[in-house]
């Protein structure tokens, strides 16, 4: 097998998130699949504030942590399944706005399921970047609501 | 069990002295409660804007039309089922309360400790989403808080539990056969007879995802509910005199919640809705009718087909059927 070819497959693998890949053509074979190696590379990619949170567990040879690089900040999620409401009564101020600072235990949302309204608290101070929940629409277990930084 | 009743207020002895069915001067009234005669008759007028209806005949003085008993601690506390008593470590009366959950929440900071708040009055009494609940005399309004050893999760159904406890405590007090008078269940756990509202519950909760959570629940029940004042409400009520043709001791009717409401809390905290399903299913008020359900600005339809086993409505559409677990029924009716 042509060996540029085999570069290349060594080049899909890597950008995709695929392990391993077999190739079978006429007589040949080639199998190409993530070692040790690799993933340590994977590793050292993740941004260097990851290494700033995991703190010492970089230098041993633990194995990979899953790295989520898509949001910084805390996320709060939904409790419970229901309706999600930004504001005390319809019409009322809001909670909490984009760009408020929050106490951890100021009250962020409302969310009500069956008649039963739960008061949602902020679990850390900061800052709220970001509001995912729509009032008044429904909202599922564990969905993000507020990102606080 | 800690007992304590707050001190009476003015409009309260006013109450003691007419709640007697005999005409009292407004002179002797003055006299009796230390007070000028024009503030008796502030207290008079006050008392009647909540709905208490006060005859005023020249040289008689002011006599209540209906006898009107008063709620007691004592009576209340003795009229309690036993073992529900023991699992209560506060009682409180007030003669008036803004609002029986109002003081449950700012409690709870302090102490989890198992409450129950009674108001003769509530002068701002709340329903759902900051609606306002009105609740004059002739009806009882009381709240208990409860700490639950479960997830926010699973405290799913309570809210349907605690109407099965109100219904129980309603067949209790004035002693009803199983039909109930036509009583049923409005999704999720409006206390109705017909179109008409007769109870409602409003549960609150804060608490860790994963729990414990501290619940208050509050109640309010329309028992004699004035006529003038039904003008004033934005939607169709009834009253208990109404439904069930008379009116027994509101001590022990109060008494009566208080015990169901402990032993729901308790059952609901060991085995979730499970139990309080098929008794919840008997009073369902949409059961084969046709449902219009609004969540948020969104309609849905379906047919009614009773709840699961987390006390989500199931509405059938088409040949599925879906679960719903927020939203509020704007009608149900017969399918023709």
């Amino acid at each position: 097998m042509d060996i540029r070819k085999v570069k290349k497959l060594i080049e899909l693998l890597e950008e995709s998130g695929i392990n391993e890949i077999e190739i079978h053509e006429g007589e040949e074979s080639v199998r190409i699949s993530r070692g040790s190696s690799v993933t340590t590379s994977v590793i050292a990619a993740a941004p260097p504030v990851h290494h700033a949170v995991t703190g010492g567990a970089v230098a041993t040879a633990a194995p990979p942590t899953p790295v989520e690089t898509a949001v910084s900040g805390h996320i709060m999620r939904a409790p419970m399944v229901g309706t999600f409401y930004r504001s005390p009564s319809p019409g009322a101020k809001p909670f909490a706005e984009v760009g408020a600072t929050v106490k951890a235990g100021d009250t962020l949302c409302i969310i009500e399921a069956m008649k039963m309204l739960n008061q949602i608290e902020a679990d850390v101070g900061g800052t709220i970047v970001e509001i995912l929940g729509e009032n008044g629409q429904p909202v599922e277990f564990d969905q993000p609501l507020f990102v606080i930084e | 069990m800690l007992e304590r009743s707050t001190t009476s207020s003015i409009k309260q002895r006013l109450l003691e002295q007419l709640a007697e069915a005999r005409f009292c001067s407004g002179q002797a009234l003055a006299t009796e409660l230390n007070l000028s005669r024009t503030a008796v008759w502030k207290h008079i007028r006050s008392l009647r804007e909540s709905g208490f209806v006060i005859d005023a005949v020249r040289g008689k003085g002011y006599r209540l039309v209906s006898e009107f008993e008063l709620l007691d601690h004592e009576r209340i506390v003795g009229a309690i089922d036993t073992e529900a008593r023991q699992h209560i470590d506060e009682i409180l009366l007030f003669p008036a309360l803004a609002s029986t959950n109002d003081y449950l929440l700012q409690q709870r900071l302090s102490s989890p400790l198992r409450q129950v708040v009674i108001a003769e009055q509530q002068t701002a009494g709340r329903g759902r989403l900051g609606r306002s609940w009105l609740a004059p005399a002739g009806s009882v309004t009381l709240s208990l808080s409860w700490r639950f050893q479960r997830s926010a999760a699973a405290m799913s159904g309570l809210t349907l539990a605690l109407a099965v406890a109100v219904i129980r405590a309603i067949g209790a007090a004035y002693k009803l056969e199983d039909a109930h008078a036509g009583i049923s269940v409005k999704w999720p756990n409006d206390i109705v007879v017909g179109d008409k509202k007769l109870a409602g519950i409003l549960v609150e909760m804060h608490g860790e995802t994963h729990g414990p959570v501290d619940i208050v629940i509050g109640v309010g029940i329309n028992t004699d509910f004035p006529l003038a004042l039904q003008q004033q409400i934005d939607q169709p009520v009834t009253d208990l005199k109404k439904v069930c043709g008379h009116a027994p001791s509101r001590n022990q009717f109060v008494a009566d919640l208080i015990s169901h409401m402990v032993a729901t809390c308790r059952c609901f905290d060991e085995q979730g809705f499970t139990p309080f399903k098929a008794a919840w299913l008997k009073r369902d008020q949409s059961f084969d009718k046709q449902v219009t359900i609004r969540m948020g600005d969104q309609l849905h339809q379906g047919i009614g087909k009773g709840v699961d086993d987390n006390g989500a409505l199931l509405l059938m559409q088409g040949e599925s059927a879906r679960a719903f677990h927020s939203g509020e029924i704007e009608q149900s009716r017969v399918v023709l």
